[in-house]
């Protein structure tokens, strides 16, 4: 009787201890302190001076625009309350939001705001915004009037830009030069700790002011909640590091991990592999202005002769997918128009077209990184083009020096390269790509004045329809003109911890509110509760 | 040899002198801007022009260099580029990590190393001898970042008894700071413990053959004096150089190491700094790192000059 007893009592305590650990899995609970692990180092923290992703999933914890992105890259207010613009399209009017303070305790208003947009345009790089704005206003102290030089459909989306964002800062920083301002913005996480190299911690700001006209949380706007203490982004470079780390329990996420480490964790139970399909655009770019790439049937040659399944399937381990479309399918602006031109793979075609050029023997300058992503593209490119009787001369350099090159006339016939920031924030980011002085491809103006009018009209379409004719008017001239190669979409594959809850991966970046720690996961699992606390 | 270590000294700080020259114009040579890579992929030629004018890079090379040894004899490196901090601060956070692993693996090299060494010698052609030898020629032909990679699978994520990276202060847990280091120095120091193992071996062989030291067997002396007093003293020279060159090759070699297991250090620094052509801070740790291969060196000499005197003289 007394073991049935104490079965019963066994039993009892079992059945209570289940309950409290798996009851309620996904309650959101308030505390912890994440780790997350990025795979490269930021190099700058200035609210006004960002254009990495990596930098992005930090600054967007702490700071805020006017305006943002959803979930799909649309603009949507953040500490704007709602906007006005005038009928000419030369005034945007915008309303501030009530109660929202700085990190310092301050209050925002029209006048931090009016401040934080001149650091903006003096500090950018985006130099279509300064040309574009002729002055800031402030109608009132709620109210912040936009004027610009001529109108531009371009404008919000520019704005609400992750790739240059337009912070606001409480307008004493505002005189600091680049690099120099205290990390003070609006966000739901203010800073904590920056050891350049090692990490960022970001703490949880208790009196953020949530932005209530949203039901929940969309791109990097909406209605943010932050449950963590802190989160600290650890900068891990090397792949392997970063694996090991989260399988050991010391990070809860591991970004951009390689398809074949993604297949051996993915038998973890402990941690499950998130999918960032629009991330990446691998491209080749071609120098227009010199021999033998400035010949259109030359360029024409290599366009045919290319496969790039076996491009990406290579360079990828399988995680991608082709498209000819410069922008991602959620994109309003997308389109398929050129796909004829794209993933021909006829070499008996290319080598007729190789034929009708110049082309006689020369060498081909094929540029690329020392990224291992880009070498291996590059290796089956050098075969794929030597096919049809290209004499490639492959050369390797580290990214900066590439990055500089490309912005030259000379050394280079071809580059492996890619698009990232571009076709997340939509069609207008490709015109200093495509069209220009600095253009991407060398084109000279002179032979550019096609794309040069199609973006006039995109800039100054006044309605949607004619905005999406434009660009893909535009599209269709990269490929019949052979601007640039577009290779295909790579994947980004993030590991996550099975702990981590709520956590959606994003082409903009990490977002770690609406993010928190299921702690019944954790004693269900085993999880270590070791921590490294660096 | 006071007038020997001036001496050395003043060659020393004109060799530092040349360096910070070739340094800076080099880095000049290198194709690639700052301003490139801080503007990212998809900037314009305009955007890029911005950025250079905001940071002072389109001043001709001469002005730029001369302003910058000015500024380095009153001890300012300048500031970063990219982080807007001085480049003495920046170095100055990187460097105990780095100082802190090159260290611990130095010490882990002049103990199994030498040790290693002395005890192969000492039973010269016995099994142990053998046996530290073969683990000599493993070491030798292990890569540190493979090692690396297996001692964070096998101690990190296998056993968790070490964390998998990162790097924690000295001063603020001194056990942190030896757990986290702990891994990482072994990868680090088992290739030079190894070399070291076989240079004292061989040394210490060399001298065992010598006549004096038959004589010193013939007028009585113990083995253990002279194995210690005449056989290690002899051998001292040649060991002296191979870790002095292990502690200049554990310097360089760190950046690997650094990279796999994710620490801050001057390694890291400088090949970020390289990659985003964050000229003050290369140039800044380029300076460090010569100052302390000349310290290095310095000692050597200074050492050879203690150990035989007739190198004061030469």
């Amino acid at each position: 009787m007394r073991d049935v007893a104490n079965l019963l009592l066994v039993s009892l305590v079992g059945a209570i201890l289940s309950f409290s650990l798996y009851g309620d899995a996904n309650a959101q609970t308030r505390g912890g302190d994440a780790t997350i692990a990025l795979y490269a180092n930021t190099s700058s923290l200035d609210p006004h001076f960002q254009t990495s992703h990596i930098g992005g999933s930090i600054l967007f914890g702490m700071y805020e625009g006017l305006v943002t992105v959803d979930e799909d890259g649309n603009v949507i207010p953040m500490l704007a309350d709602s906007w006005s613009s005038s009928s000419d399209g030369l005034s945007y009017v915008f309303k501030l939001r009530e109660n929202v303070s700085f990190h310092n305790g301050k209050a925002m208003t029209s006048r931090d705001v009016q401040a934080s947009l001149q650091r903006y345009l003096r500090i950018s790089p985006d130099q279509t915004m300064k040309k574009l704005v002729k002055g800031i206003v402030i109608k009132s102290s709620t109210e912040v009037e936009i004027v610009l030089h001529q109108p531009n459909s371009t404008f919000l989306s520019r704005l609400a830009s992750p790739s240059s964002p337009a912070s606001i800062i409480p307008a004493e920083q505002s005189s600091k030069p680049l690099n120099h301002t205290a990390n003070i913005g609006t966000g739901p996480f203010q800073f904590d700790a920056w050891v350049p190299g090692n990490y960022v911690r970001l703490k949880r700001f208790d009196t953020y002011s949530a932005n209530t006209s949203f039901d929940g949380p969309t791109g990097f706007g909406g209605r943010k909640t932050v449950y963590f203490d802190s989160v600290t982004y650890r900068f891990m470079p090397e792949t392997s590091a970063r694996v090991a780390a989260l399988e050991a329990g010391e990070i809860e996420l591991a970004e951009e991990v390689p398809a074949l480490a993604a297949a051996r964790l993915s038998d973890n139970p402990r941690i499950r592999i998130e999918r960032v399909d629009q991330f990446n655009m691998p491209t080749l770019f071609l120098n227009h202005s010199g021999k033998p790439t400035n010949d259109l049937w030359f360029r024409r040659a290599i366009q045919t002769a290319l496969d790039m399944n076996e491009i990406m399937a290579g360079a990828t381990d399988g995680t991608y997918s082709l498209d000819n479309s410069w922008l991602w399918p959620v994109d309003r602006n997308y389109t398929n128009v050129g796909a004829e031109y794209y993933n021909a793979h006829d070499i008996d075609l290319a080598k007729t077209l190789l034929a009708k050029s110049d082309y006689r023997g020369e060498n081909v300058d094929l540029l690329m990184s020392n990224i291992s992503f880009h070498k291996k593209i590059g290796t089956i490119l050098i075969e794929q083009l030597r096919a049809i009787g290209l004499n490639v001369r492959p050369m390797t350099v580290d990214l900066a020096t590439l990055s500089s090159v490309i912005q030259t006339d000379d050394g280079w016939n071809l580059a492996v390269n890619g698009f990232r920031a571009a076709p997340f924030l939509g069609a207008y980011a490709y015109e200093p790509i495509f069209s220009g002085d600095g253009n991407w491809a060398r084109i000279k103006p002179e032979d550019n004045e096609q794309m040069q009018a199609q973006w006039a009209r995109f800039s100054t379409a006044s309605d949607i329809e004619i905005g999406k004719q434009a660009w893909a008017n535009i599209q269709a001239l990269t490929h019949s003109n052979v601007t640039m190669l577009k290779l295909g979409n790579q994947v980004l594959l993030v590991a996550v911890s099975e702990r981590l809850k709520g956590y959606r991966p994003f082409a903009g970046g990490e977002r770690m509110w609406n993010v928190w720690f299921d702690n019944a996961t954790a004693v269900r699992l085993d999880l270590k509760s070791r921590r490294i606390k660096s | 040899m006071m007038g020997f270590a001036l001496k050395r000294i003043a060659t020393n700080l004109v060799v530092l002198l040349l360096v910070s020259i070739l340094a800076f114009y080099l880095m000049a040579l290198v194709p690639g801007d700052p301003a490139a890579a801080l503007a990212g992929v998809g900037a314009s030629a305009a955007e890029i022009e911005a950025i250079r004018d905001q940071l002072g890079l389109d001043r001709p090379l001469p002005e730029r260099i001369t302003s910058w040894l000015i500024r380095l004899l009153h001890g300012d490196l300048g500031d970063s580029i990219t982080l807007g901090q001085p480049v003495l601060d920046i170095i100055g956070q990187r460097l105990p990590a780095t100082l802190s692993l090159s260290l611990m693996a130095m010490t882990w090299t002049i103990i199994f190393g030498v040790g290693g060494g002395i005890v192969a010698a000492k039973y010269s052609g016995t099994w142990i001898d053998r046996s530290i030898m073969t683990t000599a020629v493993l070491g030798v032909s292990m890569p540190n970042f493979w090692l690396g990679f297996l001692l964070i699978m096998i101690f990190g994520v296998g056993l968790l008894w070490f964390p998998t990276g990162g790097y924690v202060t000295l001063s603020d847990s001194p056990s942190q700071w030896f757990r986290h280091l702990l891994l990482p120095s072994i990868a680090l120091s088992f290739l030079q413990i190894a070399l070291l193992a076989r240079m004292t071996r061989g040394a210490l062989l060399d001298v065992l053959g010598q006549d004096y030291i038959h004589m010193a067997k013939a007028r009585g002396l113990t083995k253990s004096q002279i194995f210690f007093k005449y056989a290690l003293l002899n051998a001292a020279i040649p060991i002296v150089t191979v870790i002095g060159n292990t502690l200049s090759l554990m310097l360089s070699g760190a950046v690997i190491v650094e990279s796999v297991f994710s620490i801050p250090g001057i390694g890291e620094l400088m090949a970020s700094s390289i990659l985003s052509r964050d000229y003050p801070i290369i140039q800044g740790a380029l300076i460090v790192t010569a100052a302390m291969f000349v310290t290095i060196n310095l000692l050597m000499d200074l050492a050879y000059a203690w150990l035989n005197p007739k190198v004061r003289y030469e």
